[in-house]
Parts: C-alpha cells; structure tokens; sequence
C-alpha cells in the first residue's frame, strides 16, 4: 500500500518540476520573441527609411515642382498647410492615387499602404506638415520646414494585444535641397 | 517488490525524462537564438556598406544616367537580377576620376562551405585612373541577393536590364533599386534526434532612391 505521505511526495514533485517547466518554456517563448522582433524591427526601418528617402527625392512644394524660378514669395507662395496632400496630378494610374504619380514632398501627406515582404505585411501610413523653424513643433502655417512622420505597424510586432507603433521622422528645409 | 517503489521508479524515470527534454529544448532554443544573433550581426555588416554605396551612387561624379549623350556618360552602367554596377566617387576629392563599384553575387555555391546554399557575394572597386581593381569576396553565409529596379519612382521594369549599347533607355529610366539579402547560418538547428535539421535564415529588403538618379 501506498501511503499518503509518498503521494503528497509524488504531488511535491510534480509541482516543483512544473514550476520549473513554465520557466523553462517562458524561457523560449522570450527567446523567440527577441528572434522575430529583431528580423522585423530591422525590416521597419528599412521600410521607414524607403518612404523618407524616396521623399526626399521630389521637389520640396508643388509650386517649386519643374519651376524655372523659386516662388516669389517664400514661404507664404507654399501649399496652405491645410492643403498639404495629394494634388489631382497624382492620379495616375487610371484615375487611382498612385504613390509613384507623388511629384512633391507633401504628397505623401495622408498616404497610407501595405508593403508586402518577405517578412508579411507592413501598413505604412505618413503624415507631413509644417514646423516652426525654431523649435521644429507642428505649425498650421507656411514655414521653409516640413517633417515627415512615417508610422510602420506590423501584426507580428505587438506590445500586448495591440501592434507597435514605429515612427520615423525627418525634417527637410526649403534651403538645403 | 513493493508496488510503491515500483510506482515511485515509474514516476522518477518520467520526471527525469521530462526534465531531460526540457533541458535539451532549453538548449536549443539559446543555440538558435545564438545563431540569430550572429548570422544577423553578418548581415547587418553587408547591409552598413550597401547603405553607404547605393544612396551614394553617382556622388561626385559628373555624369547622369537620366541624361546621357554616349554611353560612358552615365552613373548607372549595368543593372541585372544579381549584378549591379555604378560609379561613385569614394573620396571626397571631386577632381578624382570616380569609382566603378561592383556588386554581384556567385552563380556557384560555395563548395567549402557547411551550408550548401552559401555563395560568394562580391564589391569590386575600380579606380579607372589607376586601373586597380580591389575585390571583396564576402562569404559570411550570403545565399541571396536580389536586386528589382523601378522607373519614375515606383513602376517595376525587368529585371534584367540589358547591357548598355542594347536597351540604354531601360537603364535611364531606373529611379528606384530594391535589394534583397539574405543570409543563412553556416550551423543547422536539430529539432529533433533524427532528421534534417534548419538553417537559420535573416533577411533584409529595402529599396533605394538614389538622389543622383533622380535628377
């Protein structure tokens, strides 16, 4: 007969090697969660850094775009920073919105997509607007500054039930192009 | 024999099991993540030079692919799936005649190699004045890499743009370059006593607008 001392011996144990096997197994699940975080954080950035290098090669203001001369008025000869988005030449692509139709840095102002990878989906969404040129915060009126925000979610990459929200920023000044 | 010893051998022969496969499970898990790192740290390497070359390509360099008058005359010489090749100037001397740079990667396997997937990836540096060519052979795990090209900013075109002299207005009309790589781990990861074990594979895609062909 098996008494009950060795039974609750039996059971001691079995708690103990359980304890033992949810570290363990919270072990790995860390282990791969750093694993996929790093592959997809450096992918986030490469993807950030797409939209702002691919900015940065179009002209700085609509008004500037193919202009032989620099508007007359500078900054207020700007787009209005409540118009700052897409123009309607840049439905291209049988009428749709199409990114590669952007002719001027705030186009991408409001522009939002899902870059597939080898790494899954990526939504990209951008927001450009004015800074002030002291302190480079948001301004609702012309400046020779304007910043792109790049937001990069992938629905691998969370932070408890919700994506983690990535953010890539660049100010680009009218002067230095 | 007693029933409670013979109960009590079954139970710890399980516990020990157990604690044996989570050991090795453990084990694995620390290798692969090891293995991440390194293979990752190798790939961010290639991809510090090729952030450096591929925005910088036709830099102090006076000639542009989107106007060309003959064909030397261009920053973009050769574009194809797994070759690039451009000029930029590596110094900061704008009289020095530019760098032709290389980028392309083995057609073979490398055959020394414990991954059988691995290939050579190659930066040659020419300097046309001197005619030296300084090759780099880098062959820390590379097994792809992929170049896609687009025209005015965002519309693919082939991806094996011919040679100069055949199709020149396909090369002036490349805006963007995308470039995969991938690496793998030289080292396999078993999950398992028996079977074929896994390569650990770190990717990176990123495409380019190079200001110099934007012009």
């Amino acid at each position: 007969m098996i008494g009950y001392s060795e039974v609750l011996q039996t059971m001691a144990a079995m708690i103990i090697f359980s304890m033992i096997l949810m570290n363990a197994n919270q072990l790995i699940h860390r282990n791969t969660l750093i694993q996929i975080d790093g592959e997809l954080e450096s992918e986030v950035i490469a993807l950030g850094q797409e939209i702002i290098e691919e900015s940065r090669a179009k002209a700085f203001d609509s008004i500037v775009d193919g202009a032989a001369m620099p508007p007359t008025s500078i900054p207020g000869g700007f787009t209005p920073a409540q118009d700052l988005g897409p123009d309607s030449n840049n439905f291209c692509d049988g009428g749709e919105l199409a990114r590669h139709c952007f002719n001027d840095f705030d186009d991408y102002n409001g522009w939002e997509e899902t870059i597939t990878t080898d790494h899954g989906d990526f939504s990209i969404s951008v927001d450009v607007f004015y800074v002030d040129d002291t302190n480079f915060e948001k301004i609702n009126t012309q400046s020779t500054f304007k910043k792109i925000e790049v937001t990069v979610k992938s629905e691998f990459l969370r932070s408890g039930d919700e994506p983690r929200t990535y953010k890539l920023e660049f100010i680009r000044n009218y002067y230095a192009d | 024999m007693n029933l409670g010893i013979v109960i009590s051998y079954i139970i710890a022969g399980m516990l020990l099991l157990g604690i044996a496969m989570m050991n090795i499970n453990v084990q694995n898990s620390s290798a692969e993540l090891t293995i991440t790192q390194i293979t990752r740290s190798h790939l961010t390497n290639i991809t510090d030079i090729i952030n450096d070359d591929f925005p910088n390509m036709g830099y102090h360099v006076n000639m542009s692919t989107s106007q060309i008058d003959s064909l030397d005359n261009m920053v973009l010489t050769y574009a194809r799936d797994n070759e690039i090749r451009f000029y930029r100037n590596l110094s900061e001397d704008v009289n020095q005649a530019p760098n032709l740079i290389t980028w392309k990667i083995s057609d073979d396997v490398i055959s020394s190699a414990k991954n059988p997937n691995h290939r050579t990836l190659y930066r040659i540096v020419e300097n046309l004045e001197t005619s030296n060519r300084d090759t780099t052979a880098i062959r820390n795990g590379v097994t792809r890499f992929s170049l896609r090209y687009y025209n005015t900013v965002g519309a693919k075109i082939d991806d094996n743009v011919t040679p100069p002299g055949q199709l020149k207005n396909q090369l002036d009309n490349i805006r963007q370059v995308h470039v995969i790589l991938e690496l793998q781990s030289q080292e396999q990861i078993y999950n398992r006593a028996s079977g074929d074990g896994r390569y650990i594979s770190s990717v990176w895609e990123k495409r380019f607008t190079p200001p110099n062909l934007n012009l």
